[in-house]
């Protein structure tokens, strides 16, 4: 058996806020981040901005990407969660970082000179923010994490496959503890990109951008049991498909179930509940429930957050899954209030990424007995 | 997540564009030889900038800029799947697992295409950038080749800056080790940019000469493109297939120096961690290690951490410095300099580092302009990127093998 690896701090920056009680509240109450309907040319966004000035302060930060100040910002709340002191302890080698995220790159400061072809317009700071590691790079600098710094940018599948990834860093050796999360900031980019999505898709699409950030702590079994810090939830199975062509039958996301539940060593009829990628993308939501039905005979209580959070793109598997933890903590399961009477709330839970270019990620977790 | 069986990890198929060749036998050649892929800058109008020359990549200009590195890395892919004897489209390729490391994936395209909208007279298009996120950008390219590989398994793309490629493979080497893949398909990919050529001669790291890494004379980089790819699997499933190895993955190192965006933590410090903890993984001790595929950039603190890292962890080793020959290819350094330890091991022989005349002091490193027959059996390629990001690889051709015949 493989060493079991845990879940034991949470960090958030979203639109509601950092504050646990807060998120976990709009979630039970399943509240919408924004009207939505037909022909949405201008999202609406949650804008994290002003709460990011207001908890970090303004000097020393100003110029660097809200991406970054995110990162650092959910990490170091993962860490306090998980009653960890960032570089304060001696184990600063042994903290290592894995980062989903992606860059609004047509940065029109870096492409201007290219216009004017005026070398003397060329920023030179520029060249730090171009780099799509920049935000792990500065969250490492922040949280003193020199393990390793690892930026997934595989898309909407990458805040998911962070959580795996960082559970295999673990496993191997290369650190003691990881934070592992996705973040995605508001830029032009993501507007187009969704209002694109939505246009494409369906004349009725209607998904809404969202930003922000969630980082889990991770730890093995025994690191975690020897401070005695308690785990949310175990880190229990993984998987990931793609295919080739269009997948309306959601065959990616077949796959990537079967794996995650067999990793897990899990039958279908045990899971408990699903947090489901569902963006509110036509296409994608039916591709997602083809996939889901010819796994499960009996398909499990669904939750779509995103409804929450809006769709955050590198985020968005680390969002489903920080909103998994916070919700099983608290015993309830959203939009299903009925679902657990006794409020024990869902044991194994499946948490799902899907992405447009037909991948799709799937992660078990278990919560401890 | 799955069962855990420490696997010994095999390299049995390598791929490799450079600007000096396309093709695994096509660069050794000439990089033996000590040839130079620099020469004036074609793929895009360095006119306005202060340094003109880089190592492109030659004879893909029949495809767009917006899948250049697209075409790079399927090229090698492609090569590095026939050299382990496998078919591509196969069903092995469909469900191994597929690691790409870049820096920025299909970026030339997209500058291109802001040329053409300047030219008629317009502004940038959103839906251009919307494009580029989705579609031409870096995991655009990740599925592109997948798709023709016939790969549908596990895709993962990872930038962690010029370390790309080097932790792409040490992605691969973890899963391969937990049993979570049998084979894995890993590398990197990067072509030149106008928009990182500028910000480079902006913060004036580029040589407008030559880059002679470690060098007391050296004055900076020389900017390069390319791809490489190599397979990597279970010793037992390359038994299995009786296909020979070229080496083993014997340990693997990461570190973030958690110092600077930019500028490496001068005292060397995140590089010696990322190399002491491959030599830990390796079970091997610093006199094992024959030599050092080196980042080695060119550039005045670049070079001199490395160099001091390699000292403290090593002591005084024999370094190549590719990069004086093929360019930094960014993303792909890494997996670019990996291959060339893998065939410097085959062959017995570290390349030369061109232009090096005489090694700074400051720089304890033993380099030459001419090649350095070895007679060990372990060699470590090294990787460092922007942000601090340090991989570190040691491969070997220890024990029975079976190896492939030099």
């Amino acid at each position: 058996m493989p060493e079991r690896v845990g879940i034991t701090g949470v960090g958030w920056v979203t639109g509601l806020g950092d504050d646990p009680e807060i998120i976990a509240n709009a979630l039970r109450l399943a509240r919408p981040v924004a009207a939505t309907g037909a022909g949405l040319t201008e999202p609406a966004f949650y804008d994290v901005t002003l709460m990011l000035k207001t908890l970090l302060g303004g000097r020393g930060w100003r110029h660097h990407r809200r991406a970054a100040l995110m990162a650092c910002l959910a990490g170091r709340s993962a860490l306090r969660d998980g009653g960890v002191s960032s570089g304060s302890d001696g184990t600063q080698d042994d903290l290592g970082l894995v980062l989903a995220y992606n860059h609004d790159i047509l940065s029109k400061p870096a492409f201007q000179p290219l216009r004017t072809k005026n070398a003397a317009e060329v920023l030179p700071f520029y060249l730090m923010n171009l780099s799509i590691n920049a935000s792990a790079s500065l969250a490492a600098i922040d949280l003193k994490a020199r393990g390793f710094a690892l930026t997934l940018t595989s898309g909407f599948t990458a805040g998911l496959e962070a959580l795996a990834a960082g559970v295999e860093a673990l496993r191997d050796g290369r650190a003691m503890r990881v934070l592992a999360g996705g973040v995605e900031e508001k830029t032009e980019t993501l507007v187009s990109s969704v209002a694109g999505q939505n246009q494409a898709t369906h004349p009725r699409g209607h998904v809404v951008p969202g930003e922000g950030c969630a980082m889990l702590l991770l730890e093995r079994e025994q690191d975690a049991a020897g401070r005695g810090q308690p785990v949310k939830a175990w880190v229990a199975g993984f998987g990931m498909g793609a295919q080739r062509t269009g997948d309306p039958a959601g065959l990616a996301t077949e796959r990537a179930v079967r794996q995650a539940l067999h990793s897990a060593r899990l039958a279908p009829a045990e899971v408990d509940g699903v947090y489901l990628s569902a963006n509110g993308d036509p296409v994608l939501d039916a591709a997602e429930a083809g996939g889901l039905a010819r796994v499960f005979l009996a398909p499990p209580p669904g939750a779509a957050v995103k409804q929450v959070f809006g769709e955050t793109l590198h985020a968005a598997g680390s969002l489903n899954a920080a909103a998994a933890v916070l919700c099983a903590e608290r015993g309830f399961f959203p939009g299903h209030p009925g679902a657990f009477l006794s409020g024990a709330g869902p044991r194994r839970i499946l948490v799902l990424a899907q992405d447009p270019n037909r991948r799709a990620a799937a992660l078990m977790l278990a919560r401890p007995e | 997540m799955s069962s855990h069986k420490p696997a010994e990890v095999w390299v049995t198929g390598l791929g490799l564009i450079t600007p000096l060749g396309n093709g695994v036998a096509e660069t050794w050649t000439p990089l033996l030889a000590g040839q130079s892929g620099a020469g004036p800058i074609t793929r895009f109008d360095a006119s306005w900038l202060a340094v003109q020359i880089a190592a492109e990549v030659q004879g893909f200009n029949t495809h767009a800029p917006q899948e250049l590195a697209s075409a790079l890395c399927l090229s090698a892919a492609v090569e590095a799947l026939r050299d382990a004897a496998l078919p591509v489209g196969g069903a092995a390729v469909a469900d191994m697992d597929w690691i790409v490391g870049t820096s920025r994936g299909e970026f030339l395209g997209l500058e291109q295409s802001s040329h053409h909208q300047w030219a008629r007279g317009q502004d940038e298009d959103p839906g251009l950038a919307a494009a580029f996120l989705t579609d031409n950008a870096s995991y655009g390219l990740l599925d592109r080749i997948a798709d023709q590989l016939g790969q549908t398994g596990r895709r993962t793309l990872i930038s962690n800056a010029c370390a790309s490629g080097g932790y792409a493979i040490g992605q691969g080497v973890t899963r391969i080790r937990q049993g979570l893949a049998t084979q894995v398909l890993c590398g990197g990919v990067d072509v030149l940019s106008e928009v990182y050529h500028s910000f480079f001669c902006g913060i004036r790291s580029l040589t407008a000469t030559a880059c002679r890494p470690f060098d007391a004379q050296r004055d900076g980089l020389l900017l390069g493109e390319g791809a490489a790819v190599l397979l990597l699997e279970t010793a037992d499933e390359a038994r299995r297939r009786n296909v020979k190895a070229w080496a083993r993955v014997a340990g693997t190192g990461w570190s973030c120096d958690a110092y600077h965006l930019a500028i490496p933590d001068p005292s060397g410090d995140g590089v010696a961690l990322a190399l002491r903890r491959a030599l830990a993984e390796s079970q091997l001790s610093p006199e094992n290690i024959t030599g050092v595929v080196a980042h080695g950039t060119g550039t005045v603190s670049n070079d001199l951490a490395e160099a001091r890292a390699i000292k403290r962890v090593l002591g005084k080793k024999p370094v190549t410095a590719p990069k004086s020959m093929l360019g930094h290819a960014m993303g792909a350094s890494g997996a670019i300099e990996s291959v060339i330890a893998i065939l410097a091991l085959h062959h017995r022989v570290l390349p030369p580092t061109l232009g090096h005349e005489q090694t700074d002091p400051a720089c304890p490193v033993i380099c030459s302009n001419q090649p350095q027959p070895m007679t060990g059996t372990a060699l470590l390629a090294n990787a460092a990127g922007f942000g601090g990001n340090n991989a570190c690889l040691i491969f070997d051709r220890a024990g029975e093998g079976p190896w492939r015949d030099a």
